[in-house]
């Protein structure tokens, strides 16, 4: 089973990051995706052992980001930038080759501002075109749309969607509405607000009463056909590009052509012939070595390096100012992220069992003068002085 | 030797058995001869475990192949300048699929019981380097409360892996292993072969006839046999001890004179005991000293042989000093002077590390060295002046932890944090656990656990206080042993 969990945390992820690993890890979540997290993709502290985290786009929507989400670092969902949410509405979207999980947040707005429903309009339209079908979707998020406040028609949550046509798309798309009641803790709020959850593909959905802020958690289980190729892809990436099933049967298939002769030599030379054919066949062995060299493979780093590249090659043929400032800045990225990877990777030589490493670790900080920039968590975990429970009655330390 | 051949009795080795081993087998990507990654054999043998099936009978019967039997030998640059070879150090690969198999036999070994002495505490199940210690305390500490001297000399084997000889070898081990495994280890250690590689440029092919198998399993398992028989060449009323290669012979006597003429008969037979093995001994380098109740401690050399050994006041024993009247005193000064070092260090590192981050690296790498083998040298009976000398590098370090530079906090406050603060408590807490897994493992427990028990004062209520003790944090554990 795999699962997608929506989360309100109610303004700024920073105190509750210990709630949000709660989430992920009891529930063993894929992806989560977290609202009104209130923080910038500079701040790289907000993680959870065992996922990484995923921003906004800042050029996009704004220097804050309102919407997170931590995907678990196996996970095969890969963020998509080729889709862009309305502006209007602030969004999350991750695929895998057969799923497509998107997370959408809508910014609150004055009650006259009746822009909601055709943003979501658009944002429906654009999934559909480009998915055209071929994918699961699976959208959810807190899309803050008033109703209800002042007219008694709005009082319905169905009306109000027959109203905007909503229901009219969703059944035109096969896709199940499945929260179909605002979803919070507060009665006051009840009313107002609107968390929806629309599915494509069959599934389990519950609502988790215990996290709780103003809103309550969504999670969406399902078990399709596809998850058996999601878990395959995983464990591909994992292994950095190799399955074992796929091997050892095209082994064992090799070895019935060719039987065993009883002469060890021979047998022992075709076994490894075949294993290493086989291996040279489907996943060629330097993937794996490569793999092993960079322990911390960094998905945005490669990326700008890209970009990077495909602008020197222009930049050669024909050398302008234009090109050039973009290469400044993107110059400037590249360290900035390599600052961080540089910052994994300590953490891992800290986290780790041998004695002699961390040490020589230590020996290498020690020598360092100017290194505000690196800042370090050990197993990705942030704590305050008030994250210790026994110390916030310390008037001494509160001083 | 003659007497064995190849082609006798099939081990019926089978894809359940095979599987099962595969588990444990440490996803490694280094490759041996055939270019084959540890990690690609496991998966492979746990996907489909059939594919070995045949090859590994076949092996039983006619031979290991000579692919398996041929090491690379990498250097591995250690520290110092890197034009001297000195400062290398040499590692070999082996095939992985022969580490499977070897994995099998050795199982099969393991199944027959312990061969290689109780006296072995190395690469064992539930035995390491405090079990020794506490063996060695124990016996020492028995005979002072008899109002005995006793005398403890360690001995100093230069390459001993290395020298192993597998005729001999053969020859010690044939009562206890049945025929079928006893032909496999014969192939095993016979023609084998090393290459080195420097920079992917590859030596000629030279042949190895003496030695364990480096980097193999079985290699610290044939090691252990191989120097199976030393308690039984040796007087009955010498009690040994020993890790891997480090042995500690120590006897006892009420004179000085009887004890001294023992202990140069028993040095005596070892040397010669290890010499028909082929091991080389240094007898100028061999470690003696004296417990005694009284603080006058003899220094007057003893003639071995053609060799001189001098006695001292303290002396090493995988790690921590024993002082001659067993006060402790010199390893809490060694343990002060080392942790302090490292506090100083730790402190540099608040800039960077978070709290929690902090409070972790103080309790695996300040706590973890401070508190090695403590089980051993800490207890509830030691003196006034250790248990002092501990607490004020302790709460320093706790300090640290908190980020508490300017002592704002008291000790209490320190206490009510860190639940389990004093020294004494960790000290507690390492025992009950060794206990613990020890007791759960064998039924009647080895004579070790009893000692444990006895240290303890604490019979029944062993469990709970056990489960009351909250860890910091699991890891110190694990890096208790290593932090050497």
């Amino acid at each position: 089973m795999s699962r997608i969990a929506y989360w309100n945390c109610c303004g700024g992820i920073a105190n509750k990051l210990n709630t949000a690993e709660h989430i992920a890890k009891i529930h063993n979540v894929e992806i989560l995706f977290v609202f009104e997290a209130d923080c910038s993709p500079q701040h790289s502290w907000i993680r959870i052992p065992g996922y990484r985290t995923e921003f906004t786009d800042t050029h996009i929507y704004g220097s804050k980001c309102r919407q997170i989400a931590f995907i678990k670092l196996t996970s095969p969902f890969l963020r998509s930038r080729s889709i862009t949410v309305p502006s209007d509405l602030e969004g999350l979207v991750f695929e895998t080759a057969k799923i497509r999980a998107v997370g959408v947040y809508r910014p609150f707005k004055p009650i006259n501002d009746n822009t909601n429903a055709s943003h979501f309009n658009k944002l429906i339209q654009t999934l559909t075109e480009t998915a055209k079908t071929r994918k699961d979707i699976c959208i959810g998020g807190d899309f803050n749309i008033n109703f209800g406040k002042f007219s008694p028609e709005k009082e319905n949550i169905e009306t109000w969607a027959l109203d905007h046509n909503i229901i009219q798309l969703v059944n035109e798309h096969t896709w199940e509405r499945i929260i179909r009641n605002p979803v919070t803790s507060i009665p006051e709020l009840k009313k107002s607000q609107l968390d929806l959850l629309f599915v494509n593909t069959d599934g389990k959905h519950t609502v988790l009463d215990k996290y709780t802020s103003d809103h309550k958690c969504l999670m969406f289980e399902f078990k399709s056909k596809t998850e058996q190729i999601i878990r395959q892809k995983a464990k591909r990436r994992n292994y950095a590009g190799y399955s074992p099933q796929t091997i050892s049967n095209k082994v064992k298939m090799d070895i019935q052509n060719q039987s065993l002769t009883g002469d060890t030599d021979f047998d022992a030379d075709l076994l490894t012939n075949v294993i290493t054919d086989a291996l040279d066949l489907y996943h060629p062995l330097r993937t794996i070595r490569m793999a092993r060299a960079t322990d911390v493979i960094d998905q945005d780093l490669e990326r700008v390096k890209k970009q990077r590249k495909r602008l020197m090659k222009k930049y050669h043929k024909d050398p302008t100012e234009m090109l050039l400032s973009k290469i400044k800045h993107l110059n400037k990225l590249v360290k900035k992220q390599i600052n961080s990877v540089k910052v994994q990777q300590l953490n891992l030589k800290l986290e780790g069992k041998n004695p002699r490493s961390f040490w020589n670790t230590v020996a290498e900080l020690e020598g360092k003068r100017n290194e505000e920039n690196l800042i370090l968590n050990i197993n990705n975990k942030t704590t305050t002085i008030f994250s210790f429970p026994r110390l916030n009655n310390c008037p001494e330390i509160t001083k | 030797m003659k007497d064995y051949k190849i082609g006798h009795t099939p081990l019926n080795i089978t894809a359940v058995e095979i599987k099962k081993l595969a588990s444990k087998l440490k996803p490694k990507l280094c490759q041996g001869e055939d270019g084959i990654p540890m990690k690609i054999v496991k998966d492979l043998s746990l996907a489909n475990p059939e594919l070995f099936v045949n090859l590994f009978n076949s092996c039983c019967m006619s031979g290991i192949p000579t692919s398996w039997k041929i090491a690379i030998v990498k250097p591995l640059h250690k520290k110092g300048p890197k034009d001297s070879i000195a400062n290398y150090r040499p590692f070999s690969n082996l095939s992985s699929i022969s580490k499977l198999f070897e994995k099998i036999i050795l199982a099969r070994i393991d199944a027959l019981g312990e061969l290689d002495g109780s006296f072995q505490h190395g690469f064992k199940k539930n035995r390491s380097t405090t079990s020794a210690m506490l063996e060695l305390q124990d016996f020492i500490a028995t005979e002072l409360d008899k109002n005995k001297i006793v005398g403890t000399y360690s001995i100093d084997l230069s390459a001993a892996f290395d020298l192993l000889r597998p005729d001999i070898f053969l020859e010690t081990i044939r009562e206890k292993i049945p025929l079928g495994i006893m032909q496999v280890l014969m192939d095993f250690t016979s023609n084998r072969s090393f290459k080195v590689d420097v920079h992917g440029i590859m030596s000629k092919q030279k042949e190895l006839s003496v030695g364990c198998v480096q980097g193999s399993i079985l290699g610290p398992r044939l090691f252990t046999l191989y120097l199976s028989q030393l308690a039984s060449k040796l007087p009955k009323e010498v009690h040994v001890v020993s890790y891997a290669d480090d042995t500690y012979v120590s006897t006892s006597g009420h004179n000085m004179i009887d004890l001294k003429n023992s202990l140069v008969e028993t040095m005596l037979q070892h040397d010669a005991y290890l010499k028909t093995i082929g091991m080389v001994t240094n007898v100028s380098k061999t470690e003696l000293t004296y417990f005694s109740r009284s603080d006058v401690q003899d220094t007057i050399p003893l003639l071995v042989g053609n060799d001189f050994v001098k006695p001292q006041k303290t002396l090493k024993v995988l790690g921590i000093t024993f002082d001659h009247d067993l006060s402790w005193n010199s390893h809490t000064s060694k343990v002060k002077q080392k942790a302090s070092m490292a506090l100083r260090k730790l402190k540099f590192l608040g800039k960077y590390v978070n709290l929690n981050g902090m409070r972790k690296i103080i309790t695996t790498h300040l706590f973890g060295m401070m508190y090695y083998a403590s089980v051993v040298w800490l207890s509830e009976l030691s003196t006034y002046k250790t248990i002092r000398i501990l607490e004020s590098i302790h709460y320093k370090g706790l300090r640290t932890a908190i980020k508490d530079y300017y002592m704002l906090l008291s000790r209490d406050r320190l206490n009510d944090i860190f639940q389990r603060a004093t020294p004494l408590k960790w000290m507690k807490y390492a025992t009950a656990k060794a206990a613990i897994n020890m007791l759960q493992q064998d039924s009647e427990g080895p004579p070790i656990a009893s000692i444990l028990r006895s240290k303890l004062y604490i019979n029944d209520r062993i469990q709970t206080e056990y489960q009351s003790m909250i860890p910091l944090d699991s890891r110190l554990d694990e890096t208790h042993s290593t932090t050497d």
